[in-house]
C-alpha cells in the first residue's frame, strides 16, 4: 500500500502577526521536510491566527493575508503544505449567504466588486498556491463568533490526490457534524481526512475530542490527521494534543500539551486516482524507510492540565502584547501565591516581582507568609505599607461623609489604595498588574472594583476557589517530586481564607463555604440551570436564592474585570453573556 | 561557537559510522557505512580547523545504541537516514538562517548537500538490496527518538538554543 508521510504543524501562531506566522511555517516546514514528509498540515487559521475577529473586517488585512500565502510558496525546498488561511470566494470558492443575516464583504482592489470572506486550508507548494477547501459549518456558540466573519461553503471537498492517494480536508467543527463533510468526501473515495483546527482548551475536551474522531474514523472508513492549534490568545488557550487516529479509530499518535511541536507518521492507505492531483515533489532526500513512530503523549491528569493552561495562558499573553515583566501583589493569600508560582512558571522568576502591601488588619501571619513564598519562589519582594495613604483617604473622606469612613467603603478604600500603588508600579515599569481573584470570587462580587480587581490579566478568574487549593497542592506536590521545596508554604494552605480588610475578618462571614458555593456556582454559571431547578434537585432555597442574587447583582463587576485564562466551558466574558441590567428574577414568576 | 559544536557532530558521525563499518559482515553494507563515515570525517576536519574536537556524547550514544540493536549494521544505517540525518539537516539550516559569516554558510551549504547524498546512496543501496525493514526496528527507533528528545534535541542536533 502506499504510504502517506504526514507532518502535523501544532503551532503557536500569533493573531495577525502575518510575519510571525510565516517563519513560524517555514521552520517547521524546514524540520517536515527534513524528516522527508509529503504533506504539513497545519493548524485552522495558521496564517492569521486564532480567532483573528473584526481584523478580518479591514480591507488591508485580507489582502495582506493573500501576499503571505504567496510568500509561503516562493520555497522549493519545502513540502506542500495545508495552510489555514482566510481567502476571498472570487478565487474559486463557492460560498453561500451568511448565517446571520449580514453580508460582510470587501471591496476587490481596483474594481467596484466585492467577495466574500471563506475560513479555509490552502494548499501552497512548488506549483504556488492551489486549491482550497472552505470550512461549511461556522460556529457561533460558546467563545465562537465565526458567521459574523465569515461566509459558509455551500459543498465538501474539493477531494485531493497526494502520490496515488485521496485525502479530503474537513475544517475544525465541520468533522464534529454526523452525517457530514466527512462522510461527503469518504463517500467520493477519500481514505484519510486532514483535519485543521482551532480547538480551545476546556476540562475534559480531549477526551470528547478522541471520541469524537474514533465515531468518525469508523464512520467512514477514513484516517483521521487532527490537527490542533497551541498558544494563548487573550482569553483563549489551545492546548494542542493534535492526534492521529486510524480507520478504526484507534489514536496511533498524539502530540504534548501545550507545546509547539511536529509529529511525523507514516499512513499505510489504498492507492487512489481520484481527487485533483497535487505535486508532491521538493528537495528533499529519497529515502523510502518507515519514519520511526510517533509518540503517543500520555494525557495530563486534570489538575495538571489546568495549570499548564494557565501557565501557557499567561506567558503567552505577556509575550505577544510585549510586557517583560509582570508584578503580583502578595497577600499571603492562597490567590496570590498561586498567581506568583504561575508566574514563575510562565516567565521565570526573574520577570516576577512580589509587592507586599500591608494594612493595619494584616496579620503578622500573612505579612510573614509573603515573603516565605517570595523566597521560596526567589522572586523579588517589596514592602509598602498602606497605612500612611489609609490615613490620608480616611481624612479626606470624613467631612465628606461626615464620620470617618467605616464598613465596607473603608475595607475597599484599603483595596483601592493597593490598587492605585500597583497601577503606578506597572506605569514607572512597563510591567503588567496581574490580578489574583478567582472564579467564586467574580461570581459573587467578592472583589473591589478598582482595587483587588485592578489590573492587565486576571490568571485564575476562570478558576473556583476549590480548584484554586487543588492546584496549589499540584503545585506542590510537583515541586517535591523533583526534589525541590514546595513553592506555596503550608500556612498559606491551611489557613481560613480572609480578605484582611478589618480585624478578624473571614470569607465565610460574607459568603457560604466555598465547598457548598462551588458546586451551585457550577451548576448556576457553568449550567445554567435555573434557581428553581437547582432546589428541585435538593438543595437549600434560602442558600440558592442567597447565590443566585449574589451572581445577578454583580454583573456590572465583572464586565469591568481585566481577560483571563479560560479553562471551563463557560467563563466570565465571551461564554457568558448576561445583560447587566436585568430584571429578571425567578422567584417573582 | 557553531563550528565546534558542528564539528563534534560530524566527528561522532564520523567514528560511530566507521566503527560499525568495522564490525559487520555484510560487503556491501560496510561500504556504505564507511564512505558515509569518510565524507563526515572530511567534514569534520573542515569544521573543525586547527581547533580541538570532541566527539557529540548523544550521536555517538545513538549511533552505538543502533549497532547493539543490529550487528548486520542495517539498523545504523536506518538511524542514520532517518534518526540522526534529518536532526542534522535541520541544525545546519536553523545555523544559515541564524546568520553565519560566508565561508561558513558555504560549509554548512555544502556539508547539506553531503549529507543528503549520503542519506541518497543508502537509500539506492537499498532498494537494490530489497532490504526489509525488521518490526523489532519501530520500537527501538522510537525509544532512540525519545532519548534523543529528552536531551532536548527533538527535531535538530544543536547546539540547544
Amino acid at each position: 500500500m502506499p504510504v502517506l508521510r504526514v507532518a502535523l504543524a501544532q503551532m503557536n501562531s500569533v493573531v495577525g502577526s502575518l510575519s510571525d506566522n510565516v517563519a513560524t511555517l517555514q521552520r517547521l516546514r524546514t524540520r517536515a521536510a527534513a524528516a522527508g514528509a509529503t504533506v504539513v498540515v497545519t493548524p485552522e487559521l495558521a496564517l492569521t491566527g486564532y480567532p483573528p475577529e473584526d481584523l478580518l473586517l479591514k480591507e488591508g488585512f485580507v489582502d495582506a493575508t493573500r501576499v503571505a500565502l504567496a510568500e509561503l510558496s516562493l520555497a522549493p525546498d519545502l513540502p506542500v503544505t495545508l495552510v489555514g488561511a482566510v481567502l476571498e470566494e472570487s478565487l474559486g470558492l463557492h460560498l453561500g449567504p451568511s448565517s446571520d443575516g449580514r453580508d460582510i464583504a470587501r471591496r476587490l482592489e481596483g474594481s467596484h466588486e466585492s467577495a466574500h470572506v471563506a475560513n479555509v486550508a490552502t494548499v501552497v507548494g512548488p506549483d504556488g498556491v492551489g486549491p482550497s477547501v472552505a470550512k461549511q459549518f461556522l460556529p457561533n456558540y460558546d467563545v465562537f463568533d465565526e458567521q459574523r466573519y465569515f461566509h459558509p461553503s455551500l459543498r465538501s471537498g474539493p477531494l485531493l490526490n497526494f502520490d496515488g492517494i485521496a485525502v479530503g480536508v474537513v475544517i475544525c467543527e465541520d468533522i464534529w457534524v454526523s452525517p457530514g463533510p466527512a462522510h461527503d468526501l469518504a463517500r467520493e473515495g477519500a481514505s484519510v481526512l486532514l483535519v485543521p483546527n482551532a480547538s480551545p482548551y476546556a476540562r475534559g475536551r480531549q477526551r470528547e475530542r478522541e471520541q469524537m474522531l474514533a465515531t468518525r474514523a469508523r464512520e467512514t472508513g477514513c484516517a483521521i490527521v487532527y490537527c490542533n492549534l497551541v498558544g494563548g490568545q487573550d482569553e483563549l488557550v489551545f492546548d494542542g494534543q493534535s492526534v492521529v487516529v486510524n480507520a478504526e479509530g484507534r489514536v496511533v499518535a498524539r502530540a504534548d500539551a501545550f507545546t509547539e511541536e511536529l509529529v511525523v507518521v507514516d499512513l499505510d492507505l489504498p492507492p487512489s486516482d481520484r481527487g485533483i492531483p497535487v505535486s508532491t515533489l521538493y528537495a528533499r532526500p529519497e529515502v523510502e524507510w518507515s519514519a520511526p513512530p510517533p509518540r503517543i503523549s500520555e494525557p495530563l491528569s486534570d489538575v495538571a492540565e489546568v495549570y499548564e493552561a494557565l501557565v501557557m495562558g499567561t506567558r503567552d499573553y505577556l509575550r505577544k502584547n510585549g510586557f517583560r515583566e509582570a508584578l503580583v501583589a502578595l497577600s499571603g493569600g492562597i490567590d496570590s501565591s498561586l498567581v506568583a508560582a504561575i508566574a514563575v512558571d510562565a516567565v521565570g522568576a526573574r520577570a516576577v516581582r512580589g509587592f507586599a502591601l500591608p494594612s493595619r488588619y494584616s496579620s503578622e501571619g500573612s505579612r510573614g507568609d509573603a515573603y516565605d513564598l517570595a523566597e521560596r519562589l526567589d522572586i523579588a519582594i517589596e514592602t509598602a505599607e498602606i497605612e500612611p495613604a489609609h490615613q490620608v483617604f480616611a481624612a479626606m473622606l470624613a467631612p465628606l461623609l461626615g464620620e470617618v469612613p467605616t464598613g465596607l467603603t473603608d475595607e475597599n478604600l484599603q483595596s483601592r489604595i493597593r490598587g492605585v500603588l500597583m497601577m503606578a508600579m506597572s506605569n514607572a515599569s512597563g510591567a503588567i498588574v496581574l490580578t489574583t481573584g478567582n472564579k467564586s470570587e467574580m461570581a459573587t462580587g467578592y472583589s473591589t472594583l478598582y482595587g483587588d480587581s485592578a489590573g492587565g490579566f486576571a490568571v485564575i478568574k476562570d478558576v473556583p476557589k476549590t480548584l484554586v487549593y487543588e492546584l496549589c497542592h499540584y503545585v506542590n506536590a510537583r515541586a517535591v517530586a523533583r526534589g525541590d521545596l514546595a513553592p506555596i508554604p503550608d500556612s498559606v494552605l491551611l489557613k481560613p481564607p480572609s480578605a484582611e480588610l478589618r480585624p478578624d475578618q473571614r470569607d465565610d462571614q460574607s459568603l457560604p463555604p466555598y465547598e457548598l458555593l462551588d458546586p451551585l456556582l457550577a451548576l448556576y454559571v457553568e449550567q445554567d440551570w435555573t434557581a428553581s431547578e437547582m432546589v428541585a434537585a435538593g438543595h437549600d432555597p434560602e442558600l440558592v436564592r442567597r447565590i443566585t442574587r449574589l451572581v445577578d447583582r454583580s454583573e456590572y463587576k465583572r464586565r469591568q474585570m481585566p481577560p483571563g485564562v479560560r479553562i471551563t466551558k463557560k467563563a466570565f466574558g465571551r461564554d457568558r453573556r448576561m445583560p447587566i441590567t436585568n430584571g429578571f428574577f425567578e422567584d417573582q414568576w | 561557537m557553531s563550528r565546534t559544536h558542528f564539528a563534534g557532530v560530524f566527528d561522532a558521525l564520523y567514528e560511530g559510522l566507521a566503527r560499525a563499518s568495522q564490525s559487520v559482515y555484510d560487503e556491501g553494507v560496510c561500504v556504505r557505512l564507511f564512505v558515509a563515515s569518510r565524507v563526515l570525517g572530511a567534514l569534520a576536519l573542515e569544521a573543525r580547523g586547527s581547533g580541538e574536537v570532541v566527539p557529540h556524547e548523544v550521536v555517538t550514544a545513538t549511533l552505538e545504541h543502533a549497532l547493539s540493536e543490529d550487528e548486520e549494521g542495517y539498523f545504523t544505517l536506518y538511524v542514520f537516514t532517518m534518526v540522526i540525518g534529518p536532526r542534522l539537516l535541520v541544525s545546519l539550516r536553523d545555523d544559515l538562517e541564524r546568520g553565519v559569516d560566508e565561508p561558513t554558510a558555504e560549509a554548512w551549504a555544502a556539508a547539506s548537500d553531503a549529507v543528503i547524498g549520503q542519506m541518497n546512496a543508502i537509500s539506492a543501496f537499498l532498494r537494490r538490496r530489497s532490504a526489509p525493514e525488521t518490526p523489532s526496528w519501530a520500537p527501538a527507533a522510537r525509544a532512540l527518538v525519545d532519548t534523543l528528545e529528552s536531551a532536548g534535541y527533538s527535531d535538530h542536533l544543536g547546539p540547544i538554543r
